[in-house]
């Protein structure tokens, strides 16, 4: 688990963020919630999903670095691509949930919980 | 010839070179093979020419399906809905989905107790050809690619875990439209050296003194009427679950059964449990909606094929065999029935998605507490005792299946073809489970009487004129439906007794 948090701090280097990520885009209801990089989603469907996740993994200190990921993302393309590399990292490590009857990876799980705390 | 045997007088004499006991598909097809020899055979056939619920009435029982760890369910009905007694047996409701046996499922696989066929599935090919052709279906193949003409479409040969296995549907089953299954009847039945006995029931097999022999049977009819019928060779085709009660019936020299010199009789017993749950169904989600036609089921002419975890896998996991059918599309849905699917499309790219319905089919392994048994103190209208089946999964089976779904999931994500819903744990599977009719193990096949009740030639171990046919034999039963592979076994046996009873 560490060096997948230490992967996905690395990503926010990648995409330039600063360390110091202002905390209320990471965790407020501003740039974190901005779902439009992920198309039509259904929101009560991803606060199902993420509470699902959090619930399983209440200790899971990598949502907070997804949080963070896409508060401060400043181009769609690449930081859905960082993810789908996430995704098939995951995959293909075994790095598996189930939300709700879907077996997905640790990624799209943190993505979940990350947003579910929008309006919430 | 077809013989109303209630009109008999009582204390008749049957006689024929051979007699067959059971007039379902591999007794006829028997009979039609002997016959075609120039071999007198008579079929001892215990229904009518249609279904009778008095004659349904004799496969009454008690039934439990159980395994470690699951809620324990009492399926008493499973035994009369699951066969039919009257003249072509279950074939009469058969749905005609045919496959042969993979060639790991003929192994002896280590990890998986009392394994191993004493054929090989190479040594199965001409007698699988043959019933193919005889149902009108094309050869299979061990490679689906031979038969479809592409490779496996959803893994697209980035996956070692998942192989396609062929899969194909007769005319020749007695429940579907314009069947032809009343011909493969008319064929045997009007045969000029086959007579089908029709409501005559094998109530007994009656042994030479030393126990080596079939001396005759003793063979009964609901109007009351007793008879005795003899041959020189005797073959039991009545099904997986009476070929074993009649064997452990008949115990006036061999006091545990027929056949039953290691405990094996009515032990092993096997059947196919298809996955699913009607309330919580298992949908995938892939990117491709045009690669699935391989694995659409609807046209019943066509090849289509299923996903099974490849022999390679099998060994690496030391796990069982499992298929997954994707027959249908299904329609959309919503919240969290999509949203995951919807969030993997977006990461991968695709425009395109589908949702498939699911269902999963693990095979059964052979144990010895999984078992038929007779109720001594509960006769039916023939004095019989009645069945009891006690199905059980073992470890084998509830502690492999979620490994081997989530290496399914993992390899779907992995590849970004797609994602799967499944809910239920391994302590649910026994509650999710839809049997098949499929009876399969508890005469099974051994070269040695220590590990089976027939040998290789399906002859009762110990018993120099009697043998069995039909799926009671398989020794461990894979995923394939197993009517191809009872009438290759049929058409093996047929082949072994012809220059034997000719000369």
């Amino acid at each position: 688990m560490q060096l997948d948090r230490r992967r996905l701090l690395g990503l926010l280097v990648a995409l330039g963020a600063s360390t110091a990520v202002n905390r209320q885009l990471a965790f407020g209801a501003s740039a974190a919630c901005d779902v439009t990089m992920f198309g039509k989603l259904d929101m009560d469907a991803i606060h199902e999903l993420g509470r699902e996740y959090l619930a399983q993994r209440p200790a899971a200190t990598e949502v907070d670095v997804i949080a963070k990921l896409l508060a401060a993302s400043q181009n769609d393309t690449e930081t859905l691509e960082q993810l789908r590399t996430e995704v098939v990292a995951d995959f293909t490590a075994g790095r598996i949930v189930n939300l709700a009857g879907w077996f997905v990876s640790e990624t799209e799980g943190r993505v979940f919980a990350a947003l579910s705390r929008c309006n919430s | 010839m077809l013989i109303d045997t209630e009109q008999l007088e009582d204390g008749s004499l049957l006689e024929a070179k051979v007699i067959i006991a059971g007039g379902g598909m591999a007794g006829l097809l028997l009979a039609r093979q002997l016959g075609d020899a120039g071999i007198d055979v008579l079929v001892l056939e215990s229904g009518g020419q249609a279904q009778d619920s008095r004659v349904q009435s004799l496969y009454a029982g008690k039934m439990t399906l159980g395994g470690p760890g699951n809620a324990e369910r009492n399926m008493d009905g499973y035994l009369i809905a699951s066969r039919m007694r009257y003249l072509g047996g279950s074939g009469n409701v058969w749905g005609g989905k045919c496959a042969p046996l993979d060639p790991l499922d003929f192994e002896r696989r280590d990890w998986i107790a009392h394994s191993g066929w004493p054929v090989t599935r190479a040594s199965m090919q001409s007698f699988y050809d043959r019933a193919c052709d005889l149902l009108g279906l094309p050869h299979f193949h061990v490679d689906a690619q031979a038969m479809t003409g592409a490779p496996e479409p959803l893994f697209a040969g980035k996956s070692s875990r998942f192989t396609a296995r062929p899969r194909c549907y007769t005319r020749c089953s007695g429940a579907v439209a314009n069947s032809t299954y009343h011909d493969y009847k008319l064929a045997a039945s009007n045969h000029e050296r086959v007579r089908i006995h029709l409501k005559a029931n094998l109530t007994r097999i009656k042994l030479s003194a030393d126990g080596q022999r079939v001396a005759s049977l003793e063979v009964r009819c609901l109007n009351g009427r007793t008879h005795q019928a003899r041959a020189s060779t005797y073959i039991l085709a009545m099904g997986g679950i009476e070929n074993a009660r009649l064997l452990m019936v008949s115990n006036d020299v061999h006091r545990s059964g027929i056949g039953n010199h290691s405990d094996w009789l009515g032990r092993a017993f096997q059947g196919h449990a298809v996955i699913e749950h009607e309330q919580q169904p298992t949908v995938m989600l892939i990117r491709s909606s045009a690669a699935m036609t391989p694995f659409d089921a609807l046209d019943r002419g066509k090849v289509h094929i299923v996903l099974g975890v490849s022999d390679a896998a099998q060994r690496d996991l030391k796990g069982t065999n499992l298929t997954i059918s994707m027959p249908r599309g299904i329609g959309a849905g919503s919240g969290v029935g999509v949203t995951p699917q919807a969030f993997a499309r977006r990461l991968a790219g695709s425009k395109i998605s589908e949702r498939r319905e699911a269902y999963f089919v693990i095979e059964h392994t052979p144990n010895r507490d999984s078992r038929l048994s007779l109720i001594r103190d509960e006769l039916d209208e023939l004095q019989m005792p009645r069945i009891r089946l006690d199905m059980r999964f073992s470890a084998a089976e509830t502690e492999r299946f979620t490994p081997m779904l989530t290496m399914f999931a993992t390899e779907l994500g992995r590849t970004e073809a797609g994602r799967l819903q499944w809910r239920n744990g391994a302590a649910d599977l026994v509650a999710a489970m839809s049997l098949s009719r499929h009876h399969m193990g508890a005469t099974r096949m051994a070269v040695n009487a220590k590990n089976g009740v027939v040998d290789e030639h399906c002859r009762v171990h110990g018993v120099q004129n009697l043998y069995v046919a039909g799926s009671s034999v398989f020794p461990t039963s894979g995923i394939a439906n197993p009517t191809l592979t009872l009438l290759a076994l049929a058409f093996r046996l047929g082949d072994h007794l012809r220059p034997r009873l000719s000369a």
